[in-house]
């Protein structure tokens, strides 16, 4: 038989300041917990999304994942469209998108020069990267850029410092920001987007980065990889986009390593804060304990209230810490060298979340609840 | 990084011991595992064709849509097979590539001898009656793997390039010595 | 018919070098009803008789029967078990729990018995009434004076019904007056409620409420 729910409830109370310093110990460790899970989904989501199953990528070769270092032939989207029969086709516009990507140093206004993600792109683009929304403005002419929705959290700046009508200067030349897109969490958000030619002419250079293109939904990418072999002299290699975003989490799985330690070490310090907490509620409580032992109450049940009394604390915290989590954490934009993405507090994210602020309780609680429980009930009933 | 790593490893390997002159046999595929009976017995053949060329030949003299059959081992690069259709690339028999005891985990990349893939390398992709590319995994059709010698027999594609790409109607995988 | 068996009982402490052995072949029956006071000087192993009777210590050789349970071989959870059934224990300072209210400590005990809420409510209404304190059942511990609070620890004490309640110098922390109180509510649970009361006491008057008196000294019993 169990002790009453009560008795753990008013425990809590009994020290009030000692509970108070450690409810606050506690929400901060769990809302750190919150940041560190909320990074880690939201890089994850950021790269899920970022692929389509219909997109196949071609870029060079021995690129790799690092589109940045790829170069293919400019010729390579009319030999593609001219080869490849599954490619789809909008508004009678053939589904291939030539594109360049670089990461270069962008001024705005007479700000410090920031690391930002250019992508100049043809009017394929938006059709084949179908997530892409302009929000405010128009379509990039000569000498304008579309901006991301992050792109400036990825420049560090403010969203006022690339609204509508300011400009911009990288790779020697002015640019307008003609306006704004989102892209549902993916990767381009974080990207500057501009007029291919404009920026082949700037960079001086006539190849480009990658084309995109998009397949009909009864082609296989195998086609394209296939025309990628056979005209080995292009050295092309293409990729589905989906496995090429999925490389790219492999790639930042040490960064996912690393975050998931911070979590286990923040952790860690959380249970001290119980451990202390709870030592200190316990040790005062000797006699009781063993009061309630003579009384008939077996240890599991002294156990279990005890444990009962760490949880409510450590549940409270990640209450307290949920809300603020989703309130404050949710949706705030985090710069990284791949480009920009948002803190993304979902079910997974506030599950961890509250999930180790109760084993924070149960682990916290646990160990001096069974050392009050391993003394002798007749020497306890005589402690101080 | 690793792969660069390794091909440095390989062609340090090359400076020291070099790449084994004579051609290899599918000695590496061989001591790699045992590769599975082919499923698509429809495209293979038990005998060797009679006139047989070799890829470097064959990139020279084939003329587009003329009936050939090449001998090749499936090589040329990390993945020479494509997925999602039955093809695959195949390097001349005369050029090398790493032998087993050189340490290299991909030796049908030929890293030590990329140079000369270049001349040396065709694509042979499997098709139907209908001449349509065949959308099954070579490897299970075929029962084959990397650096395994095949014969592949059928009508000659060229480019402006001067690739060569066999689209093949049948197959003869060279038993491993 | 013993309600209480102690056969060849023998416990003893190590301190440090030395080996203190309070209770050495100690034999006892205490009969069903029986009022029995326990005195001694400090140190003579009085309480440790007491936590032997109450299965919160073990004894090192012989056999303890209680209530007709042999309960010398019973694990921690039987015991406890046990007690919960078949023990009120009194305690010298009373141990109540200070976040539960005197109603809630009284009914602590029933909890762990197979009843109703209503006639868990009803059973600790009445001790709290046979101990005169119904209409502090609200009050918190530390709202209550010592007396009152060991009025508590006693209505918790007997709230199951227990057929043997051990005290441990119930009076010992209590005013002469508050003291007498006790004695007298004591008394009256042995003769109205027919409770077999094993009482420790260092005090001569307090013994004196007992229908059978008991000394102890250097771990034997002296003729009283």
């Amino acid at each position: 038989m169990l002790l009453p729910w009560e008795y753990s409830v008013r425990n809590l109370s009994r020290r009030p300041v000692r509970t108070g310093l450690t409810l606050m110990a506690l929400s901060i460790v769990i809302l750190l917990v919150f940041v560190v899970v909320g990074f880690i989904r939201g890089l994850e989501r950021s790269l899920r999304v970022t692929g389509d199953p219909d997109v196949v990528l071609i870029s060079s070769i021995n690129s790799e994942a690092n589109l940045e270092s790829s170069a293919i032939p400019a010729r390579t989207p009319t030999l593609i469209a001219a080869s490849i029969d599954g490619t789809q086709s909008r508004y009678g516009v053939i589904c291939a998108s030539p594109e360049m990507y670089l990461g270069t140093r962008v001024t705005v206004s007479d700000r410090e020069p920031a690391p930002g993600l250019i992508r100049a792109v043809t009017t394929a683009a938006p059709l084949v990267r179908r997530s892409v929304r302009i929000e405010e403005g128009h379509w990039p002419d000569r000498g304008e850029v579309l901006v991301g929705r992050l792109a400036s959290a990825k420049l560090g700046m403010t969203d006022e410092a690339v609204a509508i009508g300011q400009t911009l200067t990288f790779e020697g030349q002015t640019w307008k920001i003609s306006g704004r897109f989102t892209a549902d969490g993916a990767a381009y958000e974080s990207e500057i987007w501009c007029n291919l030619e404009d920026f082949q002419s700037a960079t001086k250079r006539q190849d480009l980065s990658l084309v995109a293109l998009l397949l009909k939904p009864s082609a296989s990418p195998g086609e394209v990889s296939l025309f990628c072999k056979e005209r080995m002299d292009l050295e092309l290699r293409a990729v589905r986009e989906t496995d090429f975003y999925a490389e790219l989490q492999q790639h930042y799985r040490p960064v996912r390593l690393l975050a998931w330690t911070v979590v286990v070490m923040v952790a860690g310090a959380g249970i001290f804060a119980g451990l202390n907490m709870m030592y200190g509620a316990v040790a005062g409580r000797i006699r009781e304990i063993a009061t309630l032992q003579a009384i008939g109450y077996r240890r599991r049940a002294i156990l279990f209230s005890l444990i009962q009394e760490g949880v409510l604390l450590s549940a409270t915290s990640s209450l307290i810490s949920g809300v603020i989590a989703l309130a404050l954490l949710n949706g705030v934009a985090v710069r990284f060298t791949m480009g920009a993405f948002t803190l993304r507090i979902d079910g997974p994210a506030i599950l961890i979340g509250c999930g180790t602020g109760l084993l924070l309780g149960v682990f916290g609680a646990l160990p001096p609840a069974l050392k009050a429980l391993r003394s002798s009930v007749a020497v306890s009933l005589k402690a101080v | 990084m690793k792969y660069q790593h390794l091909c440095v490893l390989g062609l340090s390997l090359l400076l020291t011991s070099g790449c084994s002159d004579a051609p290899q046999d599918n000695g590496v595929a061989n001591k790699t595992g045992a590769i599975a009976p082919g499923t698509g017995t429809q495209y293979l053949t038990s005998s060797e064709p009679a006139a047989v060329m070799e890829v470097a030949d064959a990139r020279k003299s084939a003329k587009a849509d003329e009936a050939i059959a090449i001998v090749g081992r499936i090589g040329g690069s990390e993945e020479p097979f494509v997925d999602g259709v039955a093809a695959f690339t195949v390097v001349d028999l005369k050029i090398a590539h790493c032998s087993a005891d050189e340490g290299c985990p991909t030796p049908w990349d030929y890293c030590c001898t990329q140079d000369q893939v270049k001349d040396n390398i065709a694509i042979v992709k499997l098709v139907d009656a209908e001449g349509k590319p065949v959308t099954d995994d070579a490897r299970k059709l075929l029962g084959v793997k990397e650096l395994s010698v095949v014969v592949a027999e059928g009508t000659a594609r060229r480019d402006e390039s001067g690739n060569l790409t066999v689209a093949a109607t049948k197959i003869f995988v060279r038993p491993v010595k | 018919m013993a309600i209480v068996e102690l056969k060849n009982v023998c416990r003893s402490f190590r301190k440090g070098e030395e080996t203190i052995t309070p209770l050495d072949d100690v034999t006892l029956e205490i009969h069903e009803g029986d009022f029995v006071s326990l005195m001694g000087p400090s140190g003579t192993g009085k309480s440790t008789l007491l936590n032997l009777v109450a299965g919160i210590d073990r004894p090192d050789s012989g056999s303890i029967t209680v209530a007709g349970t042999e309960i010398t071989n019973l694990s921690r959870g039987q015991l406890a078990d046990w007690r919960a059934a078949n023990l009120g224990y009194i305690f010298q300072t009373h141990n109540l729990i200070p976040v539960l209210t005197a109603y809630e400590n009284v009914e602590l005990p029933t909890l762990l018995l197979k009843q109703t809420a209503a006639q868990r409510r009803q059973r600790v209404e009445l001790a709290l009434k046979a101990v005169g304190l119904s209409d502090r059942a609200d009050h918190y511990p530390r709202q209550l004076s010592g007396g009152q609070e060991q009025r508590v620890g006693i209505a918790r004490a007997i709230v199951a019904n227990p057929r043997v309640v051990v005290a441990d110098e119930p009076t010992g922390s209590l005013d002469a007056a508050t003291s007498e109180q006790i004695q007298d509510l004591l008394q009256r649970l042995n003769r109205e409620l027919g409770m077999t009361v094993l009482m420790v006491t260092h005090d001569r008057e307090v013994a004196g409420i007992a229908t059978r008196r008991l000394i102890l000294n250097r771990g034997k019993f002296l003729p009283s």
